[in-house]
């Protein structure tokens, strides 16, 4: 169930990635910067922080739902093999300072971010456990 | 773009997740290879095998699109991830473990770069 879960996550992950990254085609080749790649991982560390706090720590979420949403289509919606080689090709086109920039900025924003998705997601007030603390 | 090429992406990337979730549990169940995290072999050899890949589809123009939509965009874009690296390396922080979260992502960063690197001028 859980690997069904996966591959279906991952089926539509992997095409919502394609669709993202189309649409931010235009940007990317007018800045000569991989906008794309770096919006879609960004995008999906912040949400699978804030997911999976919330499944794991606040909301009861069934465990092949979270793993099809969580490892299967944000695990394939975001990218790193890509990532790999769009820093590679700055490197190749002599583009050293943008390559650091796009290597620095994806590695520090996808830590931030995530930060900030667990911090958001902890924040949340559940009407349930709310209700158990007017309780006691 | 046809529809087929857009459901390719969907194929290879249900494939490449699912490889990778396979490797997950494959590593979980051998505690003593828990650290560094399956991630960071998935990544790096995924980054080996886009920049092969690439190479290979520089030197034959005419390869098929089965490489770039199923193989590249698909199979190794969702085998790869990058929110569960990040996401692994804000527990090591939460653990106060700051010497091991440079490791993972500074590792992986360079690392990966050079994997890369060996694959695309290896062919």
């Amino acid at each position: 169930m859980n690997s069904l879960a996966v591959a279906v996550g991952g089926f539509l992950g992997a095409m919502a990635r394609f669709l993202m990254g189309t649409w931010l085609t235009p940007l990317t080749e007018q800045t000569g910067f991989p906008w794309g790649t770096l919006t879609i991982n960004l995008l999906g560390a912040f949400a699978l922080a804030f997911f999976l706090t919330l499944a794991l720590e606040r909301v009861k979420v069934n465990p092949a739902m979270r793993i099809g949403f969580s490892t299967g289509f944000l695990g394939a919606f975001t990218t790193f093999s890509t990532f790999a080689l769009e820093s590679l090709r700055l490197l190749e086109a002599g583009q050293a300072l943008l390559a650091a920039v796009y290597l620095l900025s994806s590695l520090t924003l996808g830590l931030s971010v995530t930060a900030l998705g667990v911090r958001i997601a902890r924040a949340v007030k559940v009407k349930g456990a709310a209700a158990l603390e007017v309780e006691r | 773009m046809t529809i087929w090429a857009f459901l390719s992406i969907g194929a290879g990337g249900a494939l490449g997740a699912l490889a990778r979730y396979g490797v997950g549990v494959a590593v979980s169940r051998r505690s003593s290879l828990a650290y560094p995290p399956s991630t960071f072999f998935i990544n790096i050899a995924g980054a080996f095998l886009l920049g092969l890949s690439a190479a290979h589809a520089a030197h034959s123009p005419g390869s098929a699109w089965v490489e770039k939509y199923v193989f590249q965009i698909g199979f190794l874009g969702a085998f790869t991830t990058f929110s569960t690296f990040t996401l692994e390396a804000f527990r090591m922080i939460e653990d106060g473990e700051w010497f091991r979260c440079g490791l993972y992502v500074g590792g992986s960063a360079v690392i990966g770069l050079l994997a890369c690197a060996l694959g695309y001028y290896a062919l």
